[in-house]
C-alpha cells in the first residue's frame, strides 16, 4: 500500500484524491508546518492556497524536507483557469493539476509517479558505480568528510533542487553532463573542510571554488577509470549555479541517474546524463 | 592616493566599519567612522568630507535621511554620497539618485569593487570605465538626472548606462561554450552589462554570452567584472565588460534600439538550459509527437489548422496531459520491462526505450494513451489488432513481443530498431538517389504484400514509419491505427478517418471502406515525398490538404524532380489515382513495373 501525505487539502480536494488513488493508497492528511519528516512517503499532495509566493515557500520547504529523495510533489488548485505553473516547478513541484483537468489524466498521472522506480541496468551500473566511488573517495580525502551513497533514481530531466550545483559538461566519446548539488549549509561545511578554515569564513566566492573544484575532481578521477571503454570523455570547464530550481540541457533520449549520497545527517544528489555517441538510437 | 578630505564611512556593524576602514586606509585613503546619523552629522560638521560612503539603514536613521540632510545643506550638498545597499534594497537605491547620490555598491561588498570605486568617484581622470550596477526598478529619467558634482567621467559613464525592461533581452552564458545558462541582462553600457543569472562566476573569469539577433545567433567574448549574491536562493547578479568588437557594437546597437522602440523582444527560447519548462503549457511545437497522426472518431470533431504539427483532435491542455503522464512514467518499471527513456509521442501512445528484465534485451515499449486505454473499446481493438500483428512475422515489420497491463498501464513492448527513417533521410536531402529509392520501395511494396495477405491495412503509411536499421534493414513500423479487412464492412458504413494528412488517400478522407489500395496511395505519396523533397499536397492547413487529396491533380514527380525516370514518374502518379480502381490494384504490379525499372 502506498503512503500518500496531503497537505492543506480542502474536503474538495481531499474527496478528488480519493476517487482517484482510493483504495489502493494510505492517505493521511495534515496541516503545513515547518520541519515536516516524509519518511516512507511516496508521493505529497499539497492544495494550492491563494498567495503564489507563499505556495511557492511551501514547495521549496517540502522539497528540502525530501532531502533529495524523489518524492513527487503534487500540487493541486481549485481553479477553472490556466494557472501558470512555472514557480511552482521552480520551488519543486513535480505536477500541477486542476480539479478541472479530466479525471483519468490526473488519475493516470498520479498513478503513475507511484509507480515504482526501476533499478538500474548493468550497463548503466557500468559507468555509475566509478561515479559513486569516487564521489565518497574524493570527499573523504579533499574535505575528510564520510559519504554513503544510499540510492539512485532515474528521470528524464536533470532538475535541480539544491542550492548550489557544480556542473561539468562531458565530450569525447560520450556525450553528457555530470551534476554535484548541495544545500548551501553542506556545501559550506564541505568548502570549508576542503580549504582547512572556519565555515563563517566561507563567503560566495569560495562556495564558487570549492564546488568546481569538487565536480572537477569527481569528473577527472573518473574519466581516468573510463580509459578505453566506450565511457570515456574529456570535460569541459565547471560552471557553477546558485538558486534552487533550474533545469540542467540534458540529452534527449537518455535516461538521467540521480545518485544520492548521505554525508551526516545531510544528503547531496550527483546527476549522471552520459551517453556513449556510438549508441545513439533512434528507435520505435 | 591625494585626496583632499577625508572619506566618511557609515554603517551600524562596527566590524563592518573596521575591515572596510583598514582596506581603504591601506589603498591611501584618510577614513572616518560613524554608526548613527547623528555621529554622522558632528563629523560633518567638524571636518572637510570628500566622500560619504554609508549604508542604507543606520543606528538611528536610515542612510537616505543623511542623504537627504547633505544634500539640503548648502554647504554640504557638493559632497558625492555613495550607497552601500543589498540587492533586494536597489530599487530604492535608484530613488536615491534622484535625491542626488552619485552611486550605490551592492552587498556583499568586494573590497576591490569600492576602491575601484572610490578611485573614479574621486579622482576620475585615473579611473578606467567600469560597469556600473543601476537599480532594477530605476527608470530611465533617474539615470539621466543630473549628478551634481560628479566627476564628467561618471556623468559620462551614467547616461551611457541604459535600464532594460525586466525579461527584456535574455541570454544564454556560458564558460565553456557548451553548457549555456538562461540569463537576463539589466542593464546595458557601450562597455558591457549586468545581467541576472544562476551562472555563478568569479572576477576575471571569462565569460561566453549567447544572443539572439535578428541577422542571427551571436556569441561574444566578456570579462566577469564583479559578482553579487545576497542570497543562495537567488540568482547571481553578475557585471561583465566586453571588449571593443563589430559583434558587441552589433548586440549594443540592437539592444538599445529595443529599449528604445519599446517593442518586444524576440529573444529566442532558451534551448540548451533554463528554468524548468511549464510542461502544462507545453505546445506540440516543443514535444513533437513522433507520429503527425489523425484519428477522427467523431465528424463533428474538429482538428488542429496546421498540417505540420500534431494532428490528433485534442486540445493542447490534453496533448500536454498526456506528455505529462508519459513523463511520469520514466525511471519506473512496469511489470518485467524497465522504462529507461522516453523518445517521443505520437497519437495512438508514447515510446520509450525499455529492458526487458527477462529476457534481458532492449526493447520498444509503446505506452497506450490514457484517454484511449481508458476506453474499452479502444483497448479491445488495440488487443485484437496487436495479436493480428503478432502474426506478421517479417523480417521488415517491427515485431511485437509483448502486450501487458500494470498499474492500469497499458503497453506493447516491441523490436526495439536503431536507426533512422525515411523522414530522416528526405531532411537529409539524401532522397534523390533513385535507384537506392527504388530498391527501398520495391522492399516496402513487397513487405505491404505481405501484411495485405493477411487482410490487414496499416492506414497510417508515412516516411516516419519506415525505419532503416544501422545495419540496413527497411522496417515497417507502427501498426497502432491498423484495421483488418475481413470483408464484414458494409458498404456505406463510414469508417473514420485515420492517417496524416501530407499522406492519407481519398477514399480514407471520403469515410469509404478500406484496403490494400488505400496503403498504395500512401505509399505512392510517401516515395513522391522522398524523391521530390516535398509532400505532394501542401497547404496552410489540414483541411486544405485534404482537399487538395479529393481534388487536385498531382505535379508530376519528374517535373519536382527531373533527375527521375518518367517511367517512375507514372508509377507514383498511378499509385496515387484518385480513384482506387485506376491505381495499382495489387503491389505485384508496382514490383513488376519496378523490376523493369530496375533492369
Amino acid at each position: 500500500m502506498n503512503k500518500i501525505i496531503g497537505i492543506d487539502c480542502s474536503p474538495k480536494v481531499q474527496a478528488a484524491v480519493s476517487d482517484m488513488l482510493g483504495g489502493k493508497c494510505d492517505i493521511l492528511y495534515e496541516r503545513f508546518h515547518d520541519g515536516m519528516i516524509f519518511n516512507g512517503y511516496q508521493m505529497i499532495i499539497l492544495e494550492m492556497g491563494a498567495k503564489e509566493e507563499y505556495v511557492s515557500q511551501q514547495i521549496r520547504k517540502l522539497r528540502y524536507a525530501c532531502n533529495f529523495k524523489n518524492i513527487p510533489i503534487i500540487l493541486i488548485h481549485d481553479s477553472e483557469k490556466d494557472i501558470f505553473s512555472q514557480p511552482y516547478m521552480i520551488a519543486g513541484a513535480t505536477e500541477v493539476l486542476s480539479l478541472y483537468d479530466p479525471l483519468p489524466a490526473c488519475k493516470q498521472i498520479l498513478s503513475g509517479y507511484l509507480i515504482p522506480n526501476r533499478e538500474p541496468l548493468a550497463e548503466e551500473l557500468e559507468y555509475l558505480q566509478p561515479f559513486i566511488k569516487n564521489t565518497c573517495h574524493i570527499l573523504k580525502t579533499m574535505a575528510a568528510i564520510d559519504v554513503e551513497f544510499k540510492e539512485v533514481y532515474f528521470s528524464n530531466s536533470i532538475r535541480i533542487f539544491g542550492d548550489v550545483s557544480g556542473i561539468m559538461g562531458l565530450s569525447g566519446n560520450v556525450e553528457g553532463t555530470v551534476v554535484v548539488t548541495f544545500y548551501w549549509d553542506l556545501a559550506k561545511t564541505i568548502v570549508a573542510k576542503m580549504m582547512g578554515t572556519e565555515e563563517r569564513a566561507i563567503d560566495a566566492e569560495l562556495i564558487h571554488d570549492g564546488v568546481s573544484e569538487i565536480i572537477n575532481m569527481i569528473s577527472g578521477t573518473t574519466k581516468k577509470e573510463f580509459v578505453d571503454t566506450q565511457y570515456y570523455f574529456e570535460i569541459t570547464l565547471p560552471s557553477v549555479v546558485v538558486g534552487p530550481g533550474h533545469q540542467i540541457g540534458h540529452l534527449q533520449d537518455t535516461s538521467v541517474s540521480a545518485l544520492i549520497f548521505q554525508a551526516g545527517n545531510q544528503s547531496f544528489a550527483l546527476h549522471v546524463c552520459i551517453r556513449p555517441k556510438n549508441s545513439q538510437e533512434k528507435v520505435r | 592616493m591625494n585626496i583632499k578630505g577625508y572619506i566618511l564611512l557609515i554603517n551600524r556593524e562596527k566590524k563592518f566599519l573596521e575591515t572596510v576602514q583598514k582596506s581603504l586606509v591601506d589603498a591611501g585613503h584618510s577614513v572616518l567612522t560613524a554608526t548613527t546619523m547623528s555621529s554622522a552629522v558632528n563629523l560633518l560638521s567638524n571636518n572637510t568630507v570628500a566622500l560619504v560612503i554609508c549604508d542604507s539603514e543606520l543606528k538611528d536613521f536610515s542612510g537616505y535621511d543623511l542623504l537627504r540632510f547633505i544634500k539640503n545643506n548648502p554647504q554640504l550638498e557638493k559632497i558625492p554620497f555613495l550607497f552601500f545597499v543589498p540587492v533586494h534594497d536597489q530599487g530604492n537605491a535608484g530613488k536615491a539618485f534622484k535625491w542626488g547620490a552619485t552611486d550605490f555598491i551592492v552587498y556583499p561588498l568586494d573590497g576591490k569593487i569600492l576602491i575601484e570605486r572610490i578611485g573614479e568617484i574621486l579622482s576620475p581622470q585615473d579611473g578606467k570605465e567600469k560597469i556600473s550596477i543601476v537599480s532594477q526598478d530605476e527608470n530611465r529619467g533617474a539615470i539621466s538626472q543630473p549628478l551634481h558634482d560628479a566627476p564628467p567621467a561618471q556623468k559620462e559613464r551614467r547616461e551611457n548606462n541604459r535600464m532594460v525592461p525586466q525579461n527584456a533581452v535574455n541570454i544564454e552564458v556560458s564558460r565553456d561554450a557548451i553548457l549555456w545558462l538562461p540569463g537576463q541582462i539589466k542593464n546595458i553600457s557601450r562597455q558591457g552589462f549586468l545581467m541576472e543569472t544562476p551562472l555563478l562566476g568569479r572576477p576575471g573569469m571569462l565569460l561566453y554570452v549567447r544572443i539572439q539577433l535578428p541577422s542571427g545567433k551571436c556569441v561574444i567574448e566578456s570579462q566577469v567584472r564583479h559578482v553579487s549574491i545576497s542570497n543562495h536562493q537567488l540568482l547571481a547578479d553578475i557585471g561583465v565588460e566586453i571588449g571593443d568588437s563589430a559583434a558587441w557594437t552589433e548586440v549594443y546597437e540592437c539592444i538599445i534600439e529595443l529599449i528604445d522602440t519599446g517593442r518586444n523582444p524576440a529573444a529566442e527560447r532558451l534551448s540548451v538550459s533554463g528554468k524548468i519548462p511549464d510542461i502544462r503549457k507545453m505546445s506540440a511545437e516543443t514535444e513533437q509527437p513522433a507520429a503527425e497522426t489523425i484519428v477522427v472518431m467523431n465528424e463533428n470533431e474538429t482538428m488542429y489548422n496546421s498540417p505540420s504539427q500534431s494532428n490528433f483532435h485534442e486540445s493542447s491542455n490534453g496533448k500536454a496531459l498526456e506528455i505529462r503522464f508519459y513523463h511520469s512514467l520514466v525511471g519506473k518499471q512496469l511489470g518485467n520491462y524497465k522504462a529507461v527513456s522516453f523518445i517521443g509521442a505520437g497519437a495512438m501512445g508514447g515510446v520509450f526505450k525499455g529492458w526487458d528484465i527477462i529476457l534481458e534485451r532492449n526493447v520498444a515499449l509503446k505506452i497506450i494513451s490514457y484517454k484511449l486505454s481508458s476506453i474499452d473499446s479502444f483497448r479491445e481493438m488495440f488487443l485484437k489488432e496487436a495479436r493480428l500483428i503478432s502474426q506478421l512475422n517479417h523480417s521488415n515489420i517491427a515485431q511485437i513481443y509483448y502486450i501487458d497491463q500494470s498499474d492500469d498501464v497499458f503497453f506493447f513492448a516491441m523490436e526495439l530498431i536503431s536507426g533512422g527513417t525515411l523522414k530522416d533521410m528526405i531532411k537529409d536531402h539524401s532522397n534523390l538517389k533513385s535507384t537506392k529509392g527504388l530498391e527501398y520501395l520495391i522492399t516496402i511494396c513487397r513487405t505491404l504484400d505481405f501484411v495485405s495477405g493477411k487482410n490487414i491495412i496499416h492506414r497510417d503509411i508515412k516516411p516516419e514509419n519506415i525505419m532503416i536499421s544501422d545495419n540496413g534493414t527497411l522496417k515497417v513500423v507502427d501498426f497502432g491505427v491498423a484495421v483488418v479487412n475481413d470483408g464484414k464492412n458494409k458498404k456505406g458504413k463510414s469508417e473514420n478517418l485515420v492517417g496524416s494528412p501530407y499522406y492519407v488517400s481519398p477514399d480514407c478522407i471520403k469515410g469509404l471502406p478500406l484496403d490494400a489500395r488505400s496503403d498504395i496511395y500512401s505509399l505512392g505519396a510517401t516515395f513522391y515525398h522522398f524523391f521530390a523533397g516535398v509532400p505532394p499536397f501542401e497547404g496552410t492547413s489540414v483541411e486544405d490538404v485534404l482537399l487538395k487529396h479529393l481534388n487536385e491533380d498531382i505535379v508530376p514527380l519528374k517535373t519536382k524532380n527531373p533527375t527521375v525516370s518518367n517511367w517512375l514518374s507514372d508509377i507514383i502518379g498511378k499509385m496515387m489515382a484518385k480513384n482506387p480502381e485506376d491505381r495499382y490494384q495489387r503491389y505485384g504490379d508496382i514490383i513488376a513495373d519496378l523490376d523493369l525499372l530496375m533492369h
